[in-house]
């Protein structure tokens, strides 16, 4: 069995993957929700849900995406999976049409398009010589159903049936309610008048049988799903004229039941996984933002410049506003980074960024970030605070130690955790004491993360724990950079500053238009 | 197709104009401006201005109104529409011609597409009618741009500028021959085709054995001969019996079917609709054409009909010359607003204030100082659309902006809520100031006392002198007049009311030291003084 272009050993996990926990955390389900429209032909979220866990899962798609993105593969990916669309269109057809004549039509339709696709996948790849391992195992699983004799007799006979095809074209002559049918066409073509009337209008692009693509016009029984009376009639007239056509028909109908592979439409499926994000990374590029190809290795360091947030950039990419972007890294020996500053400094933003980074490196695509290197991780745990909560200060504290426990109980090993704005319904020095607690649970198990804070005094834990600090601008306290750099912690976050801070922006505002009206 | 009798590089479309230009209106009187372009006035009647019927054409007054209110932005522009506007007034009736071809078209357009919402076609069975009701359509769309060609056609040997004969022969570059006999050709055979033609495409199997997309061959007249024995069906209805033939490599076969007659329908629908959405954009693009031409007709022919009000009332018209923002100039400049009104031509004023970007006119009541400024202001409005202006000669720069800040009767009581309207209005106008400016200022701060509007008005126009935008004001704050002149401003020109010695007003502004009473006094004497007894000598 062929594993497929998402795993090196087929598991078939993603098939019953559910969203993980620190999907909403991070905004990812927005990202996802636009990368299911993208590929509305299929069940992409599932295989966003399934977090691999597995280095060489990692390396594996790395390489291959990365080979998608270089060679520009998509288009023909995209074109080949349209025929796998095509093909079960027409055999479910087949399956209910009552016609006999109709069902063998429908199966040579089905037939045709998959080979056609396939042969045009296993082309292209063979062009631009796979080098990824997963795309030349790809080429070597289409090489052997392209090798195969009945492969290679069918492909023949569907030329055959084709030219066939193209000798029966008739012509309809409609004079009033009246209507004729003849076999022999005058070739002319009236819409030449319309390309003189409107010749921008049409493109040079060829369509069936060769005739402009453009001058064709859509059957208007495309929609029915019977033949109508006069379809009936030119089929039945057909028969009786071209029997040798039906034949072949019958004939291939018979032979070629054994040539659509199902098998190849689980490849189809999981180059999804690639075209989405590929077709969503240009979009996000197109505005402005960058992504790279993370290095991945067991155990390695962290260090990423200008990491952002994918799912803020997504939701700002019309809006022209600049998502702020950082720079950190863990030196040795660092483990957790503590950050603390203003509320609104970008704090959340900036640890949501780190998850995102994750994520999108663990499941082997690229990161948005200019370079990124970090440890390789087997899983990603977020607890993010539930805001506007109803609950007494005793319940949401109960509730956010509920959902901390199964963290708390994983066991040791390669894990990002990101813990934002615990216990902050607490007393502050309860607070602080189950926050040190927590903070050495996860370091002492080898965790890497970081932990958003107000109380600063968190910052000073010890055992690998880093202070970074949310920085407001140097002229004017309350105005936020949204940047976030090494530093002692300052003190905490007031509410009251945001009420201050809007007011101040109004008359800001003001005073800028007053000042603004010259320029 | 472009309309381009407004820019030279584009259509009417979304322009900027002037901020608060109902401002403007109000202030400059404007409206009587935008009415008399909209009335048609013979010419000929012994020298007496007769009206037509009882013709107003609003339309052509709301695009007077809405065309000038949108200055041009370079020198270039202005002379583009100069040229046109020249082409229009000196072809009174090719003006008229074409707007009138333009107009009908546009009543056209306008009950075709009423008659689309009633009728609201939608789904597939509406196809045919929508076919035949869009063929007509388009019959009469091609009627219209062949009047276009006429007009345009008639006027083009009379042509006095080189700009009027591009647009034609752009015109006529893309409305030519072949164009137009293929455009008749394909218009005729739908008509032809949506009646009872000939229909022929040609097909293949397709999926599953149904026909393929088609191809179409051919559409034509009906042989007259094939008409025995058919009961022939036109588009709408199809008929009781019909006979059906089909011929192929020598097999013939025979039948009547509801069945049939539909899918012989949907073909024919599918055919004509292919082609019909080809026309869709035409016709959208004809729709677009015909409105622009219908703007931008009736903002000429306004501007003609306005040259024709004035002229017979013995104005001058020149059309101005664009200078440096810095000067400007004029000789025999009068109020074409108060022309217009009093059928006669007003007192006519010259001015050369070349470098001078501060006016201040002070000087007695009645003077004829808002008359003044309010010329001025009326030309300088004229100048920025490229029209005429009413004056033996004029020139002055562009201004991207237009601020009108007007003192009305109403207003002048002393009441600290006016002032704090009229502020505000002055605040308005401070925060959307630009550089490339100019502000109309008439009897502003007069809702205060003297000294305070005085100290007000110094504060302004200091700072906006400073910052070189040209203001012209009437003002009957001496304090501050005497004050600002006493500076020496060497970009400030400073004029008056002229009063001859025997205290007779020429309503003629000369250029002058303000003086410290506005002459009240003598209209007081005018008034009331002379009716009362000499004083007693003692």
């Amino acid at each position: 069995m062929y594993s497929g272009v998402l795993e090196r050993v087929y598991t078939g996990k993603q098939e019953e993957a559910a969203m993980p926990d620190f999907f909403l955390d991070l905004n990812l389900n927005q990202i996802i929700k636009e990368l299911q429209e993208k590929g509305k032909d299929y069940d992409i979220r599932k295989m966003y849900f399934h977090f691999p866990g597995d280095y060489e899962t990692v390396c594996y798609r790395r390489a291959i995406y990365g080979e998608i993105r270089r060679k520009k593969l998509e288009p023909a990916f995209a074109l080949f999976s349209k025929r796998m669309r095509e093909t079960r269109w027409y055999l479910e057809r087949s399956k209910s049409v009552e016609d006999t004549q109709q069902q063998r039509m429908y199966f040579f339709d089905a037939v045709s398009r998959f080979v056609e696709g396939v042969d045009l996948l296993r082309e292209a790849l063979s062009e631009t010589k796979t080098e990824s391992e997963g795309l030349f195992g790809l080429f070597e699983y289409l090489n052997e159903i392209c090798g195969k004799t009945l492969w290679q007799e069918c492909r023949e006979d569907i030329e055959k049936i084709k030219d066939m095809l193209s000798g029966l074209r008739f012509e309809l002559s409609i004079d009033g309610a009246g209507l004729k049918v003849r076999t022999v066409l005058h070739e002319q073509y009236y819409f030449d008048n319309l390309k003189k009337l409107f010749p921008d209008k049409f493109s040079e692009k060829k369509g069936m049988l060769g005739i402009p693509q453009d001058y064709l016009i859509a059957s208007p029984f495309v929609t029915n799903e019977k033949l109508g009376f006069l379809e009936t009639e030119i089929v039945k007239m057909y028969r009786k004229v071209r029997p040798d056509f039906f034949n072949a028909l019958a004939k291939f109908y018979k032979h070629y039941q054994k040539v659509i592979d199902t098998d190849v439409y689980r490849v189809e499926e999981e180059l999804q996984f690639y075209l989405v994000f590929s077709a969503f990374q240009s979009d996000m590029e197109a505005h402005g933002c960058v992504f790279c190809e993370p290095e991945v290795q067991v155990g390695g360091e962290f260090s990423v410049r200008q990491v952002y947030d994918l799912a803020l950039a997504r939701k700002n990419r019309w809006a022209e506003k600049d998502v702020v972007s950082n720079s950190v890294q863990y030196r040795e020996g660092e483990r957790f980074f503590v950050v603390t500053g203003p509320n609104q400094g970008g704090k959340t933003t900036f640890a949501r960024s780190l998850g995102q980074l994750v994520y999108f490196a663990m499941m082997g695509l690229t990161v948005p970030a200019e370079s990124a290197v970090l440890p390789y991780f087997e899983d990603l745990l977020t607890h993010f605070s539930v805001e506007e909560s109803l609950e007494s200060g005793r319940g949401k504290l109960k509730e956010e130690l509920v959902r901390l426990a199964p963290m708390m109980a994983e066991k040791p090993g390669n894990r990002f955790v990101i813990l934002n704005e615990l216990f902050t319904t607490a007393a502050t020095y309860d607070a602080f004491v189950m926050g040190q607690r927590v903070l050495k649970h996860f370091t002492e198990q080898g965790y890497l993360g970081v932990y958003v804070t107000h109380i600063a005094e968190l910052t000073k834990a010890g055992g690998g724990v880093v202070s970074l600090v949310a920085l407001a601008d140097e002229n004017d306290h309350r105005k936020r950079t949204f940047r976030i750099v090494r530093k002692e912690a300052e003190g905490i976050g007031y509410a009251g500053d945001i009420v201050e801070k809007h007011r101040l922006g109004y008359e800001d505002l003001c005073r800028r238009l007053e000042e603004g009206g010259m320029a | 197709m472009k309309v381009t009798l407004l820019y030279r590089d584009r259509e009417w479309g979304k322009e900027n104009s002037y901020f608060d230009k109902e401002e403007i209106c109000k202030d400059l009187n404007l409206h009587i401006l935008f009415r008399a372009a909209g009335s048609l006035y013979d010419e000929e009647d012994g020298g007496k201005t007769v009206k037509v019927g009882n013709e107003r054409d609003d339309y052509v007054s709301e695009m007077v109104k809405r065309v000038m209110l949108v200055p041009l932005m370079s020198p270039e522009e202005v002379h583009y529409r100069q040229q046109i506007i020249k082409e229009a007034v000196t072809s009174y009736d090719r003006t008229a011609e074409l707007y009138q071809v333009a107009k009908k078209a546009m009543e056209d357009i306008t009950k075709f597409s009423v008659a689309k919402k009633k009728q609201g076609y939608g789904g597939s069975t509406d196809q045919g009618r929508r076919n035949v009701a869009n063929i007509e359509y388009l019959e009469h769309m091609v009627y219209h741009l062949d009047m276009v060609e006429a007009a345009i056609g008639h006027w083009r040997d009379t042509f006095v500028t080189e700009e009027m004969a591009e647009f034609a022969d752009n015109f006529s570059d893309e409305y030519r021959p072949e164009y137009k006999l293929c455009l008749g050709k394909v218009v005729k055979d739908l008509r032809t085709s949506a009646m009872d033609g000939i229909i022929e495409v040609t097909a293949a199997l397709g999926p599953g054995l149904s026909m393929s997309p088609m191809v179409l061959c051919d559409l034509r007249e009906p042989a007259k001969k094939e008409k025995t024995g058919f009961l022939r069906n036109t588009a709408g209805k199809i008929g009781e019996f019909y006979k059906s033939l089909f011929e192929t490599d020598g097999m013939t076969l025979e039948g009547e079917n509801q069945n049939l007659l539909q899918d012989i329908g949907e073909i024919k629908n599918a055919a004509l609709g292919a082609i019909m959405r080809y026309f869709e954009v035409f016709l959208e693009e004809k729709e677009n054409f015909f409105k622009q031409l219908y703007a931008q007709t009736a903002f000429l022919m306004g501007a003609a009909n306005l040259y024709r009000r004035i002229r017979r009332i013995g104005v001058d018209v020149c059309f101005p010359k664009i200078t440096d923002r810095e000067n400007i100039c004029f000789e025999g400049l009068v109020e074409m607003s108060l022309a217009i009104n009093s059928l006669r031509c007003p007192v006519d004023n010259s001015l050369n204030a070349n470098g001078k970007y501060l006016m201040v006119v002070t000087g007695a009541n009645q003077g004829g100082k808002s008359t003044y400024l309010r010329s001025i202001g009326i030309a300088q409005m004229l100048l920025q659309c490229g029209m005429f202006v009413p004056a033996k000669s004029f020139s002055s720069g562009l201004y991207r902006n237009v601020f009108t800040h007007f003192t009305r009767r109403e207003d002048s009581a002393m009441n600290s809520g006016r002032l704090d309207e009229e502020l505000g209005r002055m605040e308005r106008i401070v925060d959307n100031l630009t550089k490339d400016s100019i502000l109309f200022l008439n009897e502003s701060f007069a809702t205060t006392t003297e000294k305070e509007g005085s100290v007000i008005a110094e504060d302004i126009t200091d700072a906006l002198y400073e910052r070189g935008i040209r203001v012209m004001m009437v003002t009957h704050l001496m304090a501050f007049a005497r004050n600002c002149y006493a500076k020496s401003l060497e970009h400030a020109v400073f004029l008056s009311a002229e009063r001859e010695t025997d205290g007779h007003r020429t309503f003629r502004m000369v250029e002058q030291e303000p003086e410290l009473t506005s002459y009240g006094l003598d209209l007081y004497e005018g008034i009331i003084g002379k009716a009362k007894p000499e004083p007693m000598k003692i």
